[in-house]
């Protein structure tokens, strides 16, 4: 069902206490990730309007002074998955799980290369920052899409190759 | 004051293209769509483009708004991602009760959006029809209740015509909802979209009956949809010479205002004032009363 996640055990988590909204209590809550006192048992990854990447029962390492814990380990995509149409103006992303150690190997195709190559490639690899991934291949055709187009065929992309099969 | 609400064009949430052409299109409002025009194996793509959009692209005047899919099959997923980019409104699409808005209403505020978030239920079922009033008033946060003829239609097994006479107790119970609630009432598209007069005579109609708006499909449209919400120079007129009138006799003490020998009561003088203060909005020049 769609909206509810499975989160494997060995995910990160991030936690931001103060922009838990009540959905996310009441996810974190179904999946008993709160203890009987109501402390969240691990660290919980929450990005505004972003859904959650992963959980851990690891140790915070660093907490800012809002309470945001920023230190997380890099995760691996669990499967091949694109996002976007070969349609003018869109993007598509293909993402290829890599060997250990490999990083991120990207792969841009695009018309304005000269122009505008290291603008697609920054709004890639910062939208893959935000879920802290590695080890993966990606590839980038581009028919003219602008940059928030880009960026939400990476982060369908990535959720797409992030979730576990239904 | 209202929205100015004549036209909404839909833009199919999955085409970045189209999305892009919406600040151009010069309609009153865009509805980033992840309903009908977004497959079922592309919703969380359609998702997160639409969010993007909000936050990125200017729409200008354009309000913008988003219809999430049905509350029972993934409307809240839905509002999940795309609220907290701050649409204007939320077309809720296949409303049948008050509780199909309180969940809206619910997820919006758990949100705690900067911006208010208006609520747009749309009714386009017989179930919908039948508790239009109970919906139109579900919330301080519906200003507009929209129709959705061609679902409608499908719902009650009629066929669909250009004359429209299957759906038009459905149109009507639609307005008298919306104005008892008091609310807009917004109509549905004209499906034909190389039909100009066919486009017009129907708005014309639609107007006649009450509503504030209809949507569009096609940016062709809006422009004709705007000529038909926009007062005729006879129109203006008259409602000047109205108001003349009015003033006049309530200069002399008068409790009648006459225009060209017919009584004019507080009705009319009060229909009058909202198409002058409709087309000031509109920018549109109020001509000098003739009487």
């Amino acid at each position: 069902m769609e909206g509810s996640l499975y989160i494997p055990e060995s995910w990160v988590l991030h936690v931001v206490p103060e922009q838990i909204s009540a959905r996310m209590s009441l996810y974190l809550a179904q999946h008993m990730l709160f203890d009987s006192q109501g402390a969240l048992k691990g660290n919980v990854c929450y990005r505004r309007s972003w859904p959650v990447v992963g959980v851990t029962v690891g140790k915070m390492r660093k907490l800012t002074q809002k309470g945001v814990v920023m230190t997380v380990q890099p995760q691996k995509i669990l499967r091949e998955a694109e996002a976007g149409m070969l349609d003018k103006g869109d993007v598509v992303i293909q993402l290829r799980p890599g060997p250990n150690g490999s990083g991120i190997k990207l792969d841009i195709e695009s018309k304005v290369m000269s122009l505008f190559g290291d603008q697609i490639k920054s709004s890639v690899l910062e939208e893959i920052d935000h879920y802290q991934l590695t080890d993966m291949q990606v590839s980038v055709r581009d028919l003219g899409a602008l940059d928030y187009a880009i960026r939400a065929r990476v982060q369908t992309a990535i959720e797409r190759a992030i979730r576990e099969e239904k | 004051m209202d929205r100015l609400r004549r036209s909404r064009i839909y833009l199919p949430g999955n085409r970045p293209r189209m999305i892009q052409k919406g600040p151009g299109l010069g309609a009153d409002a865009v509805i980033l769509d992840l309903e009908d025009s977004v497959s079922p194996e592309q919703k969380d793509a359609a998702r997160f483009l639409v969010t993007r959009a909000i936050e990125t692209v200017n729409f200008g005047q354009s309000e913008v708004m988003v219809r999430i899919n049905p509350i029972s099959n993934g409307g809240l997923v839905d509002l999940s991602v795309v609220l907290e980019a701050g649409p204007d409104s939320v077309v809720v699409p296949k409303c049948e009760s008050k509780e199909d808005v309180l969940v809206v209403e619910d997820a919006i505020n758990k949100v705690n959006p900067k911006k208010p978030v208006a609520i747009l239920p749309m009714i386009e079922t017989a179930r919908g029809i039948l508790s239009a009033f109970e919906i139109a008033s579900a919330s301080s946060m519906i200003d507009a209740i929209t129709f959705g003829g061609e679902d409608f239609t499908q719902d009650i097994g009629a066929t669909r015509t250009k004359a429209g006479k299957e759906i038009f107790w459905g149109r009507s119970l639609v307005v008298i909802a919306a104005k008892a609630a008091g609310v807009q009432a917004l109509d549905t598209v004209f499906s034909d979209t190389k039909d100009e007069e066919g486009l017009r005579r129907d708005t014309i109609e639609i107007k006649e009956m009450g509503f504030d708006g209809r949507a569009a499909i096609h940016p062709a449209q809006i422009e004709v949809i705007h000529e038909c919400f926009t007062p005729t120079e006879q129109e203006m007129q008259h409602a000047a010479n109205v108001l003349f009138a009015a003033e006049l006799a309530r200069h002399e003490g008068s409790g009648v205002a006459v225009v060209r020998g017919k009584m004019v009561d507080k009705p009319i003088i009060e229909r009058a004032e909202k198409m002058i203060r409709f087309a000031e909005r509109l920018q549109v020049t109020v001509p000098a009363p003739t009487i």
